[in-house]
């Protein structure tokens, strides 16, 4: 299936999408609404709603009328027992296709490829993985308490997922409900890029809910804390004292200056950012060295 | 009489019927509202008597809550019943409006199609 990118798609279309996905049977009959065509016709050329039969239909007094196939033609008899016959648009119904709502999630947030997974059917599910760490979900219906518990029994089971984002097409969250278990509840609503016409979601706003990517690059005051590039080092307070050195220099310093600095009996500096064998994760990445004694902030 | 769209989804919220005074309206209220899910799997018809002191949103709303935006957002008004009563001679005009465009007024009425199109468009249920 080829999935058309999020900029290709209405805002209005898409939040239409979410309506029909919070139903029960999560599907739309074309003639519904005058004002609702255009939106469902978008979402069915791009393969959002997928076409199902229905076997009733309401005639023209209102009344639901069962729908026989007669010699491969559809239709009903009515109150006199006449044949009347039906077109196949009559009949059609729209269902929502979940995994484009998925996969638009995924395609739009540009999250690791690996295959999303069903963690509920047709509630639940576990799309991937945003940048840096932060685990994304999809669900429905939210609001229906039954669902809720069951996506609740779900994340409880999943001991050790980091905070992650539950992306819902339920407009209404239960009170008290905007976190479950740690992880953040967000309307798709509410995290759409607001001055876009088309589907985008704000990465700024799920980050900000977990408490990621708006850090401001840099130092913490005491330098036990570092942001770069958008990765988190924490640093010991000998560690620290030499990262301070360094940022404070802005220029290459020689391991002994800077071991001085930590007021460490190490004999290399590198061997301050070694624990258990593990080499710490900011030593080659922006804490440089040139293999002759001197090192240098790459911030 | 036809129009060729209504917007009658705005009825799914309480809202007023206001009336000018060469009208001699005494009263607007909808005694019917038939809707139906996006998926329009069934229909959902509330009806509270036409001599009914309250509006038909406060008579459903111990069971339908229509300021969630999960009804609204997935319910379509198909018909309207709305009963106009008069000062004069304490007479009623019952319409029923159709989705579709259709309008059906009491056969007896004496209120003519073109005051009714005008309210209706006064009261923003005509696109």
């Amino acid at each position: 299936m080829t999935i058309t990118t999020g900029a290709h798609i209405p805002k209005k279309s898409f939040l239409l999408a979410c309506k029909i996905c919070e139903q029960g049977n999560p599907a739309v009959y074309f003639d519904i609404h005058h004002s609702l065509k255009d939106d469902i016709e978008k979402l069915i050329n791009l393969r959002a709603l997928i076409a199902d039969n229905k076997n009733w239909i309401e005639d023209e007094n209102g009344n639901y009328q069962e729908v026989i196939n007669r010699d491969n033609k559809f239709g009903y008899f009515n109150l006199n027992q006449q044949w009347t016959e039906v077109c196949n648009n009559s009949i059609t119904i729209h269902k929502i296709n979940f995994n484009w709502i998925v996969n638009l999630i995924s395609s739009d947030l540009v999250i690791d490829k690996y295959p999303s997974d069903i963690l509920i059917n047709d509630i639940f599910w576990r799309v991937g993985t945003l940048s840096p760490e932060i685990p994304i979900f999809f669900a429905r219906r939210l609001s229906h308490q039954e669902n809720f518990e069951e996506i609740y029994k779900i994340l409880e089971a999943r001991k050790g997922t980091k905070k992650g984002i539950i992306l819902t097409t339920s407009s209404e969250l239960p009170f008290g409900c905007s976190r479950l278990l740690g992880h953040e509840v967000i309307s798709f609503r509410d995290c759409l890029v607001h001055d876009s016409k088309n589907f985008k979601i704000d990465q700024d706003i799920l980050r900000a809910l977990v408490d990621i990517g708006i850090k401001k690059e840099g130092f913490s005051v005491g330098y036990r804390t570092a942001y770069i590039d958008g990765k988190e080092y924490s640093f010991s307070k000998k560690q620290a004292a030499i990262v301070e050195a360094l940022h404070k220099h802005g220029g290459k310093m020689n391991k002994h200056e800077l071991l001085a600095e930590a007021d460490s009996e190490q004999y290399d500096v590198y061997r301050i950012f070694r624990s258990n064998n593990k080499k710490h994760p900011a030593l080659d990445t922006i804490i440089k060295n040139d293999s002759k004694g001197n090192y240098w902030l790459d911030a | 009489m036809n129009a060729t769209k209504f917007n009658l989804d705005r009825l799914l919220m309480p809202c007023d019927f206001p009336t000018k005074p060469e009208g001699n309206i005494k009263n607007v209220k909808i005694t019917s509202l038939r809707l139906k899910p996006l998926n329009g799997e069934c229909d959902i018809t509330i009806k509270i008597p036409d001599s009914s002191k309250k509006t038909i949103h406060d008579m459903a709303s111990n069971w339908i809550s229509f300021g969630r935006s999960e009804i609204i957002n997935v319910l379509v008004v198909r018909e309207v019943n709305i009963l106009m009563s008069f000062h004069h001679h304490n007479q009623k005009v019952n319409l029923k409006i159709k989705s579709d465009g259709t309008i059906k007024k009491d056969k007896n009425s004496l209120m003519d199609n073109q005051l009714i199109e005008e309210y209706l468009n006064y009261w923003q249920l005509i696109h």
